[in-house]
């Protein structure tokens, strides 16, 4: 019984069903982790590595920047860019603003580069349930290929105190 | 041994065990506090819940944040932390048939935890740290805050500490021999995990005290989370090693269980210590700054053999009800043993829930959202709290709410108070915690975040359209917390009347 | 001992095995379908 002491010998073998549970147990456990090198070899999503360090101040000036070369409209004062297909597109994540909004040609290759000017921050691209942790001091570049046209919504899903609910951006897909 | 240490024990008439008079005062103001930490923590589970149901939004945003911010708190350390120490003295002293060393110390310990307890609490109610659980820095609370949680840490490692010398002292005085009792065992890898979550959590929070305090100018966030997770993650390792000894203690209170092979068992628990903590990567597998092998590896360490431990005890719990019930003469088909089973024992039916939601939601969850790039889908999403609800709570809380009705009898020494509703108590607690997690589950997957106070975005410059279905999802989790928390009164209002109004018993 | 000794002393669990394969499939449908939900994803990396 569980609450008493165990007999003097306790180390005994197992019986066959123990034995193949422990098998099945076992194979399943090794597919749970070869799933993830496998994925990297052939699947299409992956989780992005690449990172720089770089102070608030220095990634907004990058950032406003490239609004200013490519703006091509606002929507309710919040910039909308139209990035040369390929480039370096810059996203700034701030209580309680994503900006700029991002048009984006569907099937082209972007690096965006995400990063926050205060607090930590949770980048959320719906409906497609994207998500990925933005960090002040953090240049996050995700390589990222949009597969389909549509507007998406940008939210915040970290807390970032009580503005957090307010948190939206938008990315536009075209084809 | 001196006969004044002598007279410090009684024999328990139901299980011969010698029971230590100042460990079971112990044990009880242990599990009191963790009940009324449970209390706060239910109410404002349901507060909380209730805002997250469109249709009903409950709370203003700035009460939802602090309310959610307690809400964790309250029952991911207090509660549970509470209860486990005194999970601890019952397996280390009681069990063993020993003394509980050092009371006073124990008593100290207890203070400090209260203590602590009661300041962070004061502070999160005062509106001072309205920073979640987590407190992801450079977000920034009260300096009394990070110091309420350092006196409860230090509280819980002298606890721990005491646990260990009581077995020790036990075997030295030569009132066990041989190996402990598996559930005695089980709590050991607990509270061996607990040692090393304790120091990390000293580790990310004590500098966190001095960067509030502005003795340390700044604190990387990228390195805060990784020190964070290595607390918070093997936190609820011992929450998991902690609960299947409970069930391991259950099953055999109830129906006699046996563990079919103790060495099985036994390696199944070194598991959980050899292989679970770098685990706490997966919670950084979004986050910028780290590499691929760095969050292949220590997520799965090659093959994922913490999950092969719960496996293990997936089969031997259930095996062990089988072979004792089939020794009875319930031997027909393949499961008339489970049919026959006591489901009219609070301390049976608690316990086979609890496993049964934990095993199918709360484990497979963890091990799936926790997959490197599955976890794109999942990050920060209400899928992260539909994986630890099913774990914590209808794991770890109500297998603990299990243990409860057989310690209020064997160690209050008191009836049971009510016995026809304790009877319900956890089908009505697991029926409402089953349809929260899938809400949130639900939820999660439509993209809701976690921790935010309205989803139609009613205040936001551009608008956000989540599809209708997400008001049938959160609506669930609302209704399902709701009649959870019935579940949580029930239970409180069974344990307090019992312990204050039960029959003695002899 | 005997081999049919032996097998007298193994503990048989038919409804145990059932069980825990039951929770397998169930393991596996769901950890296949995260999978197969993410490959609808945008290509990142």
């Amino acid at each position: 019984m569980s609450l008493k002491v165990p007999e003097r010998v306790w180390w005994k073998p197992l019986g066959w069903q123990e034995k193949v549970w422990v098998t099945v147990s076992l194979v399943w456990c090794l597919v749970l982790f070869l799933m993830m090198p496998l994925w990297m070899a052939v699947g299409k999503q992956n989780n992005p590595t690449e990172t720089y360090r770089v102070s608030p101040a220095r990634f907004l000036e990058t950032a406003s920047a490239l609004i200013e070369k490519y703006k091509v409209g606002e929507e309710k004062g919040i910039p909308i860019i139209r990035p040369p297909r390929g480039s370096d597109v810059y996203l700034v994540a701030r209580m309680w603003q994503w900006n700029p909004i991002l048009e984006l040609k569907k099937g082209e290759t972007y690096r965006l580069h995400v990063s926050s000017l205060d607090l930590q921050h949770g980048l959320s691209i719906q409906p497609l349930n994207m998500n990925f942790q933005v960090l002040p001091g953090y240049d996050y570049v995700l390589t990222l290929t949009p597969t389909q046209a549509g507007e998406y919504s940008v939210i915040c899903n970290e807390y970032c105190l009580i503005g957090h609910h307010n948190m939206t951006g938008k990315i536009i897909v075209r084809e | 041994m001196a006969p004044s240490i002598e007279s410090q024990f009684r024999t328990c008439a139901v299980t011969g065990l010698k029971v230590h008079l100042p460990a079971q005062r112990l044990i009880l103001a242990n599990a009191v506090a963790a009940v009324v930490f449970l209390l706060v923590g239910g109410i404002l589970a349901l507060l909380i819940g209730l805002t997250r149901w469109p249709a009903v939004q409950l709370l203003p945003a700035d009460l939802y944040y602090r309310f959610v911010t307690a809400h964790g708190i309250n029952m991911l350390v207090f509660w549970i932390v509470f209860f486990e120490v005194a999970g601890l003295y019952f397996g280390g002293a009681v069990l063993l048939n020993a003394r509980l060393v050092q009371p006073g110390l124990a008593w100290i310990a207890f203070i400090l935890m209260v203590a602590g307890a009661l300041l962070t609490d004061w502070i999160v109610f005062a509106g001072k740290a309205d920073v979640m659980f987590t407190a992801y820095v450079p977000m920034k609370a009260d300096p009394l805050f990070y110091l309420g949680i350092i006196l409860f840490a230090v509280g819980a490692i002298v606890a721990v500490s005491l646990f260990f010398a009581t077995i020790i002292v036990a075997k030295a005085e030569g009132r066990t021999s041989g190996s402990v009792p598996l559930v005695t065992f089980g709590l050991l890898t607990a509270a061996i995990i607990a040692l090393f979550t304790l120091l990390a959590g000293a580790i990310t929070f004590i500098p966190t005290f001095f960067w509030s305090l502005g003795w340390i100018p700044t604190f990387d966030p990228g390195v805060y989370r990784v020190l964070f997770w290595a607390f918070g993650h093997p936190a609820q390792q011992v929450n998991l090693a902690a609960m299947v000894s409970v069930w391991y203690a259950l099953t055999a209170l109830t129906v006699g269980a046996t563990p079919i092979n103790e060495k099985l068992s036994r390696t199944a628990f070194v598991l959980y210590i050899l292989f679970i903590n770098l685990g706490s990567m997966h919670h950084l597998l979004v986050d910028p700054g780290l590499s691929s092998p760095n969050r292949i590896f220590n997520t799965s360490y090659f093959m994922y053999l913490a999950v092969l431990g719960s496996m293990i005890h997936a089969f031997s719990i259930p095996a062990g009800v089988e072979v004792a019930q089939r020794a009875k003469g319930y031997t027909r088909g393949l499961f008339e043993w489970l049919k026959k089973a006591p489901w009219g024992d609070p301390g049976f039916s608690a316990a086979a829930l609890s496993f049964v939601i934990f095993g199918f939601l709360g484990g497979t969850s963890g091990v799936i959202i926790g997959t490197m790039q599955p976890n794109i889908n999942v990050h920060n999403t209400l899928r992260v709290p539909g994986h630890f609800h099913a774990t914590v709570v209808a794991g770890t809380t109500l297998a603990f709410m299990g243990l409860t009705y057989y310690v209020i009898p064997l160690i209050a020494r008191r009836e049971i108070v009510g016995k026809a509703w304790a009877k319900y108590q956890p089908y009505i607690y697991a029926m409402g915690i089953i349809l929260m997690i899938l809400g949130m589950n639900f939820s999660g997957m439509l993209g809701i975040p976690r921790r935010t106070w309205d989803i139609s975005y009613a205040g936001a410059p551009l608008a956000v359209k989540f599809p209708e279905s997400v008001y049938t999802t959160l609506g669930l989790v609302g209704i399902g917390a709701a009649i959870a928390v019935l579940g949580l009164l029930i239970f409180v209002g069974i344990a307090v009347a019992s312990l204050l109004f039960g029959k003695k018993r002899a | 001992m005997a081999k049919a000794e032996r097998e007298k002393e193994e503990i048989h669990v038919p409804g145990t095995m059932a069980l825990v394969f039951i929770f397998f499939a169930w393991f596996a449908t769901f950890y296949f379908l995260a999978w197969w939900v993410l490959s609808g994803a945008w290509v990142i990396r």
